[in-house]
C-alpha cells in the first residue's frame, strides 16, 4: 500500500516536471514568435533542445527527489539476441510512409503509384532509414520518459490497457503547446487547435502502443529512440516519393497529417492487442 | 560486458578528456570565434558559416579516427589477452567493448556536433542543418574505422598504424595528383561547392545521389560489423605482435 503511495506521488511529479520543463520555454517561444514557422531564430532555437529533453530530465530529478535509484531504468542496450527486434525498430514505421503516400495519390486523383519511381523510393528509403539511427540521440529524452520511466510504473499501477490510454494522452497532450501554434496540423482547420491535440493523442496512443511494446520484448529505451527517430525523420520522406506529383496546395497539411495517423494508428492496433494479450497471459496463474 | 566497458571508461579516461578538450576548443576556435570577432565581416555570408561548420565536424570525426588506436594499444598485454580469453566474456568481449566505444565516442562527436551548431548559429545569426551531414560523417567514420581496427588487432597498433599511415598517405597523394592534375570542374567554384551542399541539405539531389548515400550508410554499418567478426578471429593471432 505504501508502496503503491509512493509510486502514484514518483508519477505525478514526473508528470508535472516533463509538463512544466517543456511548457515554459515553448510558452517563451509563442509569446516571442508566435506560429511555429516562426521558430527559425537561432537564438531561442536552443530552447528546443530543452523541451525534447524534458522528459529525460524530468526522470533524471523525479529520482533524484524521491530517491529511487537507477533501478529499472531501461538504459542497457540489450541487443544480444534481439536483432530483430532492433530491425523492426528501423523499418516497421516506414510501412506508413508506404501506405501515407498511395492513400495521398489516390485522395488526389491519381493511381495509386503515378510518377514513382523504385530509384528514388529506394535511396530514400535507405538514406533516411540509415540517418535516423544515429539521430536516435534526439529522441532519447522522450523515450527516457514516456517509455522508460512513465509507462512502466502506470503499468505497475493501473495496467496494461489503461496505461497504453493514459500514457498516450499524456504524451500527446505533452504536444499541446506546439499543436496550438501549428505544429504537424497547421492551424487552418476546424476546431483549432482542439482538434489538433486530440489527434495528436489518439495517434500517441497507438505509436506508443508498439514503442512499449519494443521496450518490452528488449527492455531497453533505445530501441524505441531508434523507432521513434524512424518516425520523425523517415516518415514523411518516404511517403512523398511513393506521391511525387503532389503539388503545394492539393492536399491540406491536416488531411495529410490525418491520412498519415490514421494509417499509423491501423499498423500499431496490432501491437496494442500483443500488449495487451501477453500482460493478460503473465497475469494468468500458472497451471498445476 | 558492462564490467568490460566500465574498464575501458576508466582505463582511457585521460585520452577521452583530451579527446573531448580538442573537439570543444577546435570547434569553439574555428566555429565561434570568427564570428564575434570586431573585425569580421561574415556574419551574413551562409556559405562562410556552413564551410566552417562543416570543416569543424569534419576535424572532430578526424580527432576521434587518429585517437581511436590508444583504445586498443592499452589493452597490447599478452597476460591479459590470455586471461580475458580464458573468462566467461572470451576474446569476443574484449573486442566488443573495443568496438563498442569507438561507436559511443563516434556519436558523442555526432551529438556535440548537434548541439554546436545551436550554438554557433546564435553567434553566427543563421541556421545551417548540418545534422544530415555529420549523420553521413558518422557513417564515414564508420566505414573507415572497418577497415582500419581489423589490421590493429591482427598486427598490434604499430602493425595497424603503420597500414593506416600507408593507406592516408595513398589517399592523400592520391587526392592530391587529382587535386594537381585531374579535371576540377566537377566540384566547380568554392561557393559552387556548397551551393550543392546546401541543395543536398534541402533535398535537392538527384536519384542516383541519394540512392549511393543510402547504400553506403548501411553499407558502413555492415562493414563495421564485418570488421568486428574479423577482429574477433584475428585476436590471439595478434597477441604474438606484443611488446610485452
Amino acid at each position: 500500500m505504501q508502496n503503491k503511495k509512493l509510486e502514484w506521488k514518483r508519477v505525478i511529479l514526473f508528470f508535472i516536471l516533463s509538463y512544466l520543463i517543456a511548457y515554459i520555454p515553448e510558452f517563451i517561444l509563442s509569446y516571442q514568435l508566435g506560429n511555429i514557422e516562426n521558430w527559425t531564430d537561432p537564438k531561442l532555437a536552443v530552447l528546443l533542445l530543452f523541451i525534447t529533453y524534458s522528459p529525460a530530465l524530468a526522470v533524471v530529478l523525479t529520482r533524484v527527489i524521491t530517491k529511487e535509484g537507477w533501478k529499472d531504468s531501461y538504459l542497457h542496450l540489450n541487443d544480444k539476441g534481439n536483432l530483430k527486434y532492433y530491425l523492426l525498430s528501423v523499418f516497421y514505421l516506414t510501412i506508413t510512409g508506404i501506405g501515407f503516400g498511395m492513400i495521398i495519390n489516390l485522395m488526389t486523383g491519381k493511381s495509386i503509384l503515378q510518377g514513382f519511381s523504385l530509384m528514388r523510393f529506394t535511396g530514400t528509403y535507405l538514406y533516411t532509414t540509415a540517418l535516423s539511427v544515429p539521430l536516435g540521440f534526439v529522441t532519447f529524452g522522450e523515450e527516457l520518459g514516456w517509455r522508460g520511466y512513465l509507462y512502466p510504473k502506470l503499468e505497475k499501477l493501473i495496467g496494461m490497457p489503461l496505461t497504453i490510454i493514459i500514457g498516450g494522452i499524456v504524451w500527446g497532450l505533452w504536444h499541446a503547446p506546439l499543436t496550438a501554434k501549428g505544429h504537424n496540423f497547421g492551424t487552418d482547420y476546424p476546431g483549432f487547435p482542439y482538434t489538433g491535440m486530440l489527434l495528436m493523442s489518439i495517434y500517441c496512443i497507438a505509436t506508443g502502443a508498439f514503442l512499449m511494446w519494443l521496450v518490452k520484448k528488449t527492455n531497453s529505451v533505445w530501441i524505441s529512440s531508434i523507432a521513434h527517430s524512424v518516425n520523425n525523420n523517415a516518415i514523411s520522406a518516404i511517403g512523398f516519393t511513393i506521391a511525387p506529383e503532389i503539388q503545394e496546395g492539393e492536399v491540406t497539411q491536416i488531411q495529410s497529417a490525418v491520412v498519415l495517423m490514421s494509417f499509423q494508428f491501423v499498423i500499431c492496433m496490432i501491437f496494442m492487442i500483443f500488449l495487451i494479450k501477453s500482460n493478460k497471459n503473465q497475469n494468468l496463474p500458472a497451471e498445476s | 560486458m558492462k564490467g568490460l566497458l566500465y574498464k575501458e571508461l576508466v582505463q582511457n579516461k585521460a585520452m577521452l578528456a583530451v579527446m573531448g578538450f580538442a573537439c570543444v576548443f577546435l570547434s569553439v576556435a574555428l566555429g565561434i570565434f570568427p564570428f564575434i570577432s570586431d573585425e569580421a565581416d561574415v556574419s551574413d555570408d551562409a556559405v562562410f558559416m556552413m564551410m566552417m561548420l562543416l570543416f569543424v565536424s569534419i576535424l572532430n570525426y578526424f580527432i576521434l579516427f587518429c585517437f581511436q588506436g590508444n583504445f586498443i594499444q592499452a589493452d597490447e598485454l599478452k597476460k591479459w589477452a590470455y586471461f580475458i580469453t580464458s573468462t566467461p566474456e572470451t576474446a569476443e568481449g574484449q573486442i566488443r567493448s573495443k568496438y563498442f566505444l569507438i561507436v559511443v565516442c563516434d556519436m558523442a562527436v555526432l551529438i556535440w556536433t548537434y548541439v554546436f551548431e545551436y550554438i554557433a548559429n546564435i553567434f553566427q545569426g543563421s541556421q545551417t542543418g548540418m545534422i544530415s551531414v555529420s549523420a553521413l560523417l558518422f557513417f564515414l567514420h564508420l566505414f573507415l574505422s572497418a577497415f582500419d581496427l581489423p589490421f590493429m588487432i591482427r598486427f598490434g597498433t604499430k602493425g595497424g598504424n603503420m597500414a593506416h599511415t600507408i593507406t592516408l598517405l595513398i589517399l592523400v597523394a592520391i587526392a592530391g595528383i587529382y587535386f594537381l592534375f585531374g579535371d576540377l570542374s566537377v566540384f566547380g567554384s568554392t561557393e559552387e561547392f556548397f551551393d550543392k551542399i546546401m541543395k543536398f541539405l534541402n533535398g535537392e539531389n538527384s536519384d542516383g545521389s541519394i540512392l549511393l548515400l543510402g547504400l553506403f550508410a548501411w553499407a558502413s554499418a555492415g562493414c563495421y560489423y564485418v570488421s568486428y567478426k574479423l577482429s574477433c578471429r584475428f585476436y590471439l593471432k595478434g597477441v604474438e605482435y606484443y611488446a610485452k
